[in-house]
């Protein structure tokens, strides 16, 4: 079977699961169902064929009582469908694991993909560099270029690199992906910040946001480079 | 007057407004004006409103004409002080109006300590999950996202604008319209015919199709949770005779089968799934506390890195010190309110139910906030429920004391969420996380004067002020149904073994490789499906849009249109009410 079958199968056998699962976990004890359904008696004007004089009164069922009424009662389905979860949710982590270490010698995707990310960030520093430099001229004309650079940086960099988290995350390990995701996002909000500061009209928060951003992405380059 | 460059303007440049005074007053003001008109609006309606939308629209207006040289930020701060102010309300006015009705003898010192704990808690406990929520997980926060793109608008271009606008004025024209008509879903199942058990039910919001738009796949499985929950259980649980009969109910199949199915959908969703799910959220969030420990741990590190900092520059975070005095504190405050309340339990008592509704809030918190973070819609009242019943239990069936430490859950999981929404606008606009944080603590706690001291202009013992059959006509709904479940409790009603099951679910869930699966799966059992299935349409379109147009077009055209559907339905919402209030309409 292909990977694709397999994660599917995976996954089927997790809704399977739940649906068992919640199913018989939804199940009512007796003395509760018969206590939901004077409740609803009582509640409807169209039941008038039980008057409120001939309705028992609600027996309550103790709550330590309600779980061992209810798993007597549910226990074998309830359980088989708790394996199921499991089972699939165990089989669909493994199948993701070989996914990512199968990746660099059988497909080219992943290695690209190391690739684009240092290449997006290097693409970041950049741009981040020719903004700084034209700041630099003290002309607050530039502004407006630097306001529209920011939003092309945004879409056509910075939005592609935050999607492929996922893929950087595996790649990396959990550790390593959080100092330099966090890294980045630091320069991420920092380029939100200034392009704040652009539409403000502050040449001076543009210029400082800007210079932190970029040493904040040129930090994330670092760290992913390290690994 | 802008700022210019340093070579034409030989003085120092004016420092970039963002915690100003003004921005800090005018969001006392907004929040505290909001506060005392959503107390009201939830004592006669049932629900309260967000205020983030009407905080950042009057910030601009104010900001503008006050200050010369006003900024994005600036108006940022102002709205998450507004919000985390109003915000409190809702904490305060679903929990405590049940003590009022029960004619309890209380303290409301210890109901507003309770309140104001429960403020600085919510807040202290969600800023280390900031990174991992809002940098390495990206969740959505649909109406974070809508408050940024509203506060990005000056500069974010006409095109972008006017998207924005398209979808502000689709929302409130069929929000309108519902209003009118007083149609607030579209039944197409029970047109064509289908069975009630198998419900195809469209909420009329387009505020929520524009959450499910930016959501987008990443709502699949929330959509899947209700799925699975309403037409595979709710068939099934159906057909296997789980349900009250038509002969128990005293209805006769023959000729009232729509009323027996009607009582059977109500039996199953407030007996089996609401509880179900609610049972699925706490076991979803308790795997993800799991889940996330090697990210929390980098977060801690980075706020304890904050508190060592030896330069001059501001750090991005609150600093572990400051927040660590904050939980102690308001632990502090809780404990002492939780002596005050009571007159019959020992200190050590008080200790542990102060500390159990501290670890309470701190997984309800996380609930509300993940499940907010991608749905926009709070689990709030289930989680506080819960939270009243544990407390209930460990005061040995004290209802002054549930009730006073349940106001602190209730209000501390609003501000998790108030707070992570904020930070999320705030990441989108470059905030400084600090100055936000900073200003939410600050100040926030404000809001619990407040709605505590309309509460107590509201009332009056004799049956005019508020609660069922008041002649005010300030029914209290959620009071009014918190003192019912007491009530239950009192006679050993708990759906103790609901909670479990769906405990284990979730907790199961949480081994699967997509974060926070138990927390989605949770909150499609425990809402109504017309609201899941309305959030539904906006994902589908989201997903097909995606895959025809591209991920930046989404960006420049979806983003702000969805925005506009979001804020155009809040704002609606919030005008309809206040003239139904104005007019004495129902």
């Amino acid at each position: 079977m292909s990977p694709t079958q397999n994660k599917l199968i995976a996954n089927l056998l997790v809704v399977i699961g739940v649906g068992v699962c919640a199913t018989f976990g939804a199940q009512l004890t007796p003395k509760t169902l018969q206590a939901v359904t004077i409740e609803q008696v009582k509640k409807n004007q169209e039941s008038s064929r039980l008057v409120a004089s001939e309705l028992p009164s609600i027996e309550v069922e103790a709550p330590v009582e309600r779980v061992k009424t209810w798993w007597s009662l549910s226990a074998l389905p309830f359980t088989s469908g708790l394996c199921l979860i499991l089972l699939g949710s165990f089989w669909a982590r493994k199948l993701q694991h070989d996914e990512l270490n199968r990746e660099p010698s059988e497909h080219s995707d992943h290695s690209t993909q190391a690739l684009k990310a240092d290449e997006s960030l290097a693409l970041m520093i950049k741009t981040l560099r020719e903004m700084d430099a034209l700041l630099a001229q003290d002309d607050p004309k530039q502004l407006t270029v630097v306001k529209q650079a920011l939003e092309k940086l945004q879409i056509d960099t910075i939005d592609p690199f935050v999607e492929s988290r996922e893929q950087l995350k595996m790649k990396l390990g959990i550790n390593h992906f959080v100092e330099v995701f966090g890294s980045f996002s630091q320069g991420e909000r920092k380029i939100n910040r200034a392009w704040a500061a652009c539409v403000d009209q502050h040449f001076a928060e543009t210029k400082s946001s800007i210079k932190t951003a970029l040493s904040s992405i040129e930090s994330a380059l670092a760290l992913l480079s390290n690994s | 007057m802008n700022d210019l460059p340093s070579s034409q303007n030989q003085a120092t440049p004016k420092p970039y407004r963002e915690l100003t005074p003004i921005a800090v007053i005018l969001g006392i003001l907004i929040g505290s004006l909001m506060n005392a008109a959503f107390v009201y609006i939830a004592l006669k309606l049932g629900f309260s409103l967000g205020g983030s939308t009407v905080a950042a629209i009057i910030g601009f207006g104010v900001l503008k004409l006050a200050v010369d040289q006003s900024s994005i930020i600036e108006n940022n701060i102002n709205q998450t002080i507004a919000s985390g102010v109003n915000n409190a309300s809702a904490g305060v006015v679903f929990t405590l109006p049940a003590l009022f009705l029960m004619g309890a003898d209380f303290s409301p010192t210890s109901a507003i300590l309770s309140a104001i704990a429960g403020t600085f808690l919510g807040i202290v406990i969600i800023i280390p999950l900031r990174k991992q929520m809002i940098e390495f997980e990206r969740l959505r926060f649909p109406s974070g996202i809508a408050v940024a793109s509203l506060l990005k608008s000056p500069g974010a271009g006409a095109k972008q604008a006017k998207l924005l606008g398209l979808g502000f004025v689709i929302a409130t024209l069929f929000h309108v319209a519902s209003e009118l008509s007083g149609i607030s879903d579209f039944n197409l199942g029970g047109l064509l015919s289908i069975p009630a058990y198998f419900p195809i039910v469209l909420g009329i919001s387009f505020a929520s199709i524009g959450a499910g738009m930016l959501a987008g796949g990443g709502g699949l499985p929330f959509v899947a949770g209700g799925i699975l929950a309403w037409w595979i259980i709710s068939p099934l649980v159906t057909s296997l005779g789980w349900l009250p009969s038509a002969e128990s109910l005293g209805l006769d199949l023959g000729t009232q089968a729509g009323k027996v199915l009607e009582l059977q959908g109500q039996a199953l969703y407030k007996a089996m799934l609401r509880p179900l799910g609610i049972g699925t959220l706490i076991g979803g969030a308790m795997a993800g506390v799991v889940a996330s420990l090697p990210a929390l741990k980098g977060a801690l590190k980075s706020l304890s890195n904050a508190a060592q900092t030896s330069s001059g520059d501001s750090p991005d975070e609150l600093d572990a010190k400051a927040l660590g005095i904050a939980a102690v504190s308001a632990f502090l405050l809780l404990f002492a309110a939780a002596v005050i309340a009571s007159s019959k339990m020992s200190l050590a008592a008080c200790a542990l139910i102060a500390v159990v509704g501290f670890v309470w809030l701190i997984l309800a918190g996380l609930v509300v906030a993940q499940a907010t973070g991608v749905t926009d819609i709070s689990p709030l009242s289930g989680m506080s429920l819960i939270g009243v019943t544990l407390m209930y239990f460990l005061s040995g069936g004290d209802s002054v004391v549930a009730i006073i430490l349940g106001v602190a859950v209730c209000v501390g999981i609003g501000q998790c969420a108030d707070m992570m929404s904020d930070l999320k606008a705030g990441h989108m606009i470059g905030a400084s996380p600090r100055s936000q944080q900073l200003a939410q603590l600050g100040f926030s706690w404000v809001g619990v004067p407040v709605a505590v001291g309309v509460l107590y202009l509201l009332w009056t013992p004799d049956g005019g002020g508020f609660g069922p059959g008041a002649t005010s006509g300030l029914s209290a709904p959620q009071g009014d149904a918190l003192q019912g479940i007491l009530l239950g409790l009192a006679s050993g009603d708990a759906p103790l073994d609901k909670y479990i099951v769906g405990a284990v679910i979730g907790l199961s869930l949480g081994v699967f490789p997509i974060s926070g699966l138990g927390v989605l799966v949770g909150l499609a059992m425990y809402l109504p499906f017309s609201v899941t299935l309305t959030y539904a349409v906006g994902s589908v379109i989201a997903i097909g849009l995606e895959k025809s147009k591209g991920r930046a077009w989404m960006g420049s055209h979806i983003v702000p249109f969805a925005a506009g559907l979001i804020i155009g339905e809040a704002l609606t919402s919030i005008t309809a009410v206040l003239i139904r209030l104005a007019t004495g309409a129902s």
